[in-house]
């Protein structure tokens, strides 16, 4: 063995380590993505079920679940061309080069495939249409209902195409490997239409709650097949003319799909049917409850496994024997790491709840669940080979060997139901599955000739100390689960699988666990956190902006206004810089401006917000004949009290406007440098409707401020912030007593005078 | 005059008095309102008839910027996004004067720095005009006062064009001057998509977003203009830690301009490479005004680790494509001044 191992060989082999791995991890995160889409639904489907029967009737229900039914019926006459659809399409985007002729091909095909998929499901439809049409009368529904009934089956027949199309867009996103976008869609499809159906319900709509439904289920198959155009421009639906041809050679391999996916299924549809046969409608119920949680693992690892069938498909273009090991190792790891969790979970919980829902009679339905839960792990380990088969196109095998299986199966539960009742019965379908899943593996080791005993060991590596610590958390709290307290069970299963995860994290053995694990956890958290970024930025909000405004508004309470203002005063003599230049000349403006409008006669009662150190005070003083002027700053009032000494007519008043109200006439209310200080937006309108009540009749109000920049004055949210020169004065313009007079604009400031209406009166003659 | 710069009276010599350009002062800046206190109080007391004063608030965190440019009456105005070109092309797109002079935070201008820059416009083909930097007077904090960091380079008037001998060395590598002290026409930001956001501190390369402002220009056929007439005072580093901290900086910028000039400018690679071989090979240039070499005091070894680190510097400004890509580098200008929208 040692002499064959030449450098390139070595260098292949790690080269291939690092794809497998890649290819283990893509697998894993898909698998679980792709089972979201179910637990959300199954989740859903819990909620809904009940409120539907209840709100519904059960006559209208029932109807419903009947035009269901004949859609269900209809529907299995389906070619499989989904199958070779996604088969095709993995094929053909696989990142070889070389392959446009095949991508051409292959969007030909997908066109072609459209075509079938909107014909059977218009044809289905009517169908199902006039198969309503035909049975309503022979229904015996009451007439309240009968007006009802046509439409039902209407919508039902919208609902068919609305799948055979959700269908068809499933399978090319299967082929292009987009999992996380289909299980994005089907899970907004569910949340929208059960929120919209439980609303539509709750206020008693019923006829429209089945409509919503169906026009959801079809929107969402449109949305698929626009996402398509939108991640594979190749592969958008385009009109093309219908070409036999095209479809003819994948028809073979679809047809013998779905046959296989039939006679699968059919295993565990009959089975409950011969024990009804034979047992009684009461076993049927035991044995029903029994494999209810079984078929709940089932359905999950076939979502899992689903994910294999396009990975051997893309892998099968080039069989290496490298390639078929790594597909089934990674598949097989992939199944085995989701499904622990859960099988341990189904293990140790659900006899526990069996016994509470079920009483005396758990026992049997629990020997039910056992032995079925042992087939459901069966078929999950079963469906890896049976998938990579699938994907590497060996149709013709696998339907002799599952037909095979299945007739087995079918024969040994009803000999052995005689003798072992319902384990008998289930016991049937383990040893179906166990044949079946050894002759598959013999099938599959059948194609390379390589170890495949490393192989299996691979893909077990590393999973013992995960599945110890998942095991020992849930018998620990197995005790917690009483009958009052079933509650429980949730937080315990969340833990235990977060614990499970978490070992696995932690454990070193395999890297693509790893990979997948923060593929999942963290990647959604990051491209969320970009998207509320980009969001922000794209409305026209960059995050510091956001930020100082936040920061204004939440840090200016009324006393720490007046705390920071004492500060800043105290630190040092004018540190607003009211005596630089620029701002005697800003003054010089002001006083001309209401030198202009008072005319010759000095103003009465004049009051001057926000006086600080009391420079404009003194101007302002030659101006009127008495002058109240207030600030918030004891600090400041000292000084302007000093500065302002020798003027007899002038009072100074400490107070803060956010907190306490103004009373007094006055013909002029001066507000400069003053309102854009009011930092947050209540205390500003506040403020601005106390300076316009303080004015007599035909007052003026002053108002100057400093212009902030466009990123706070321009945008549409100024007029809910307020900040900056602008917005402040269109919010004083908003009030309905001002009106502007005369109004100045520098590079830095906005100075505005407004006039207060005279006294609104009555219309008298 | 020997080097020494006229002290507050108006030099005799020179232009001054015959044009007088709008000129606006845009000084960026990142959350040290000490510093651009202490620089607008002298900004706004220049001796100019036309001028206005526009603080660029670069990412702010706060609204000490804010408080400071109130206080003295300067227009205000707030670049999000951080580095240095972003808020110079944003403090442009805010002004409406003919010329815009440049001055950092922690600079001290003439009284008649102004009428010095305004002197050179008259050329019309002149787009930029840098004047020469000088050391504060030495403080005890400040031991260097002829700072080694400050490149002075002298009183002789430079132009530079497409004609002038190393024309591209003086460009690219500091021989017209400096980003702290320069005036652009205006009119340059309509032929020119504006400064290099991937350049300039507080993007990835953190230096030479002006001289490849120089350069650009100089390359379309422009002129660019040094002249020692308009001074400011910058002040030297405090401590010997901090200047070397500041010539390594200075290195790794450098290499990695050098490197992004090797690949966005293909006709003038072999320019860069020459430029690189002579200075590894300690060449002398006869452009740099220095009188005596520096005080070596990065080791060479060290500066060997800040040019491999300007490499990386460059790598990874490259592997972030979306940020810095050559189409971000225009979307940077404000609608409202986009010659085309208006």
């Amino acid at each position: 063995m040692l002499v064959h191992e030449s450098p390139s060989s070595q260098h292949l082999s790690i080269s291939t380590e690092a794809v497998d791995q890649q290819e283990q991890a893509r697998l894993l995160s898909d698998g679980f993505l792709n089972s979201l889409a179910l637990l959300a639904s199954g989740v859903v489907g819990l909620v809904l079920t009940p409120l539907l029967v209840h709100g519904l009737g059960s006559e209208l229900y029932g109807l419903w679940i009947a035009a269901g039914s004949a859609a269900a019926v209809v529907g299995l006459a389906d070619a499989g061309l989904g199958w070779s659809l996604t088969r095709e399409i993995a094929r053909a985007e696989t990142r070889d080069l070389g392959k446009e002729a095949e991508r051409t091909a292959a969007a030909f095909l997908v066109n072609n495939i459209y075509l079938v998929y909107l014909f059977t499901g218009a044809a289905g439809s009517a169908l199902i249409a006039v198969f309503g049409f035909t049975i309503i009368p022979r229904l015996h529904i009451s007439p309240s209902s009968l007006v009802y009934a046509r439409l039902v089956f209407l919508l039902a027949g919208v609902t068919f195409l609305a799948s055979r199309l959700f269908d068809f867009g499933n399978g090319v996103l299967q082929g292009l490997r987009r999992y996380d976008v289909l299980s994005t869609i089907s899970i907004a499809e569910t949340v929208i239409s059960a929120s919209g159906m439980i609303a539509l319900i709750f206020s008693g709509r019923k006829l429209e709650c089945l409509a919503w439904w169906s026009f959801t289920s079809l929107g969402s198959a449109f949305l698929t097949i626009a996402v398509i155009g939108y991640l594979e421009p190749r592969y958008a639906v385009r009109p093309v003319r219908f070409s036999w041809n095209v479809i003819r050679p994948h028809l073979h391999f679809g047809l013998k799909s779905q046959l296989t996916t039939q006679l699968y299924q059919a295993g565990w549809r009959v089975v409950p049917l011969l024990v009804g046969f034979f047992g009684g409608p009461a076993a049927v119920t035991i044995y029903d409850v029994g494999q209810k949680f079984p078929s709940g693992l089932r359905a999950v690892s076939g979502q899992v496994s689903q994910v294999i069938y396009a990975s051997a498909s893309a892998a099968g273009t080039k069989i290496r024997e490298i390639k078929v090991e790594e597909v089934v190792q990674a598949g097989l790891r992939s199944v085995l790491v989701i499904t622990t969790p859960l099988t341990l979970t189904i293990a140790v919980f659900a006899p526990q709840l069996l016994r509470i829902w079920l009483g005396a009679s758990a026992r049997e339905a629990i020997w039910v669940l056992r032995v079925t839960l042992l087939a459901a792990w069966l078929e999950s380990v079963g469906t890896v080979p049976l998938e990579s088969l699938w994907g590497f196109g060996e149709a013709t095998r696998l339907l002799a060997v599952t037909a095979a299986s299945t007739a087995i199966n079918l024969i040994l539960s009803a000999s052995l139901l005689g003798s072992l009742a319902l384990v008998g019965a289930a016991l049937g379908i383990v040893i179906s599955r166990a044949s079946m899943l050894a002759v598959l593996l013999y099938l599959v080791s059948r194609m390379s000739p390589g170890k495949w005993l490393a192989t299996m060991a691979g893909a077990c590596k590393g999973l013992g100390a995960p599945t110890a610590v998942c095991s020992f958390t849930l018998i620990a709290s197995r005790r917690l689960l009483t009958a009052d307290r079933v509650t429980t069970f949730g937080v315990v299963c969340a833990l235990a699988v977060s614990a499970y995860a978490a070992a696995l994290y932690s454990g070193r053995e395999n890297e693509s666990d790893r990979l997948a694990i923060a593929q999942l956890t963290l990647a959604p958290l990051k491209r969320f956190a970009v998207f509320i970024y980009h969001l922000l930025a794209r409305v026209g909000f960059p995050w510091s902006a956001w930020q100082l405004a936040l920061v204004r508004i939440l840090a200016n309470s009324a006393a720490h206004v007046e705390r920071s203002f004492d500060s800043t005063f105290g630190e040092r003599e004018d540190p607003f810089g009211f005596l630089l230049p620029q701002a005697l000349a800003r003054n010089a403006l002001a006083c001309r401006m209401l030198d202009d409008i008072r005319g010759n006669r000095p103003f009465r009662r004049v009051l001057e917000a926000g006086c600080a150190e009391g420079v404009v005070t003194s101007l302002l003083a030659a101006r009127c004949e008495s002058l109240l002027a207030v600030d918030v700053s004891s600090v400041a009032l000292d000084r302007a009290r000093a500065r302002c000494a020798h003027i007899p007519h002038v009072r100074f008043a400490l107070s803060n406007l956010r907190t306490e109200r103004l009373v007094g006439k006055f013909d002029l209310v001066v507000a400069m440098d003053f309102l854009d200080y009011f930092y947050r937006p209540w205390d500003l309108r506040r403020a601005c409707l106390q300076l316009a009540n303080v004015l007599t009749p035909g007052g003026y109000l002053f108002v100057e401020n400093y212009k902030l920049h466009y990123t706070y004055e321009g945008r549409w949210w100024a007029k809910y912030l307020l900040h900056g020169a602008q917005p402040i004065e269109m919010l004083c313009g908003r009030n309905r007593l001002l009106s502007v007079v005369c109004r100045e604009e520098t590079d830095t400031h906005i100075f505005t005078i407004f006039k207060r209406a005279e006294e609104l009166r009555p219309h008298s003659l | 005059m020997d080097g020494t710069p006229h002290e507050g009276k108006m030099p005799a010599c020179g232009n001054y008095g015959r044009t007088r350009p709008s000129f606006s002062v845009v000084i960026c800046t990142r959350n040290r309102p000490e510093l651009l206190n202490r620089c607008l109080a002298e900004v706004t007391r220049l001796e100019y008839p036309n001028f206005e004063v526009l603080v660029v608030d670069n990412a702010p965190s706060d609204q000490r910027t804010l408080k400071v440019a109130r206080r003295w009456s300067t227009r205000y105005c707030v670049e999000p996004e951080p580095g240095l070109s972003r808020a110079r092309n944003r403090g442009v797109s805010e002004c409406r004067s003919e010329i815009v002079a440049f001055i950092d935070d922690d600079e001290i201008p003439d009284p008649f720095w102004l009428w010095g820059l305004a002197g050179e416009f008259e050329d019309p083909l002149v787009m930029v005009v840098t004047g020469r930097r000088l050391p504060l007077a030495a403080t005890k904090s400040r031991p260097f006062p002829n700072g080694v960091s400050i490149v002075d380079l002298g009183t002789h008037k430079r132009i530079v064009d497409r004609e002038t001998p190393f024309w591209f060395e003086m460009a690219n590598f500091g021989g017209i001057g400096d980003g702290g002290n320069m005036a652009f026409r205006r009119s340059a930001f309509d032929i020119w998509p504006g400064f290099d956001v991937r350049l300039g501190r507080g993007a990835p390369i953190c230096g030479g977003e002006e001289h490849r402002a120089f350069f650009s220009l100089v390359n379309l056929g422009y002129r660019v203009v040094y002249t020692p007439e308009a001074v400011v005072r910058h002040p030297s580093a405090a401590s010997l830690a901090e200047l070397r901290a500041l010539l390594l900086r200075n290195t790794a910028a450098t290499v990695a301009y050098m490197a992004l000039m090797m690949t966005d400018e293909p006709q003038h690679r072999r320019a860069t490479l020459k430029y690189l071989v002579q200075g590894i090979f300690g060449r002398r240039r006869s452009w740099r005004c220095q009188v005596s070499e520096p005080l070596l005091i990065p080791s060479r070894s060290r500066k060997l680790i800040a040019g491999t680190w300007g490499l990386l510097l460059y790598t990874r400004m490259r592997l972030r494509p979306r940020t810095y890509s050559r189409r971000a580098i225009h979307l940077n200008r404000s609608p409202s001044s986009c010659p085309s929208a208006s």
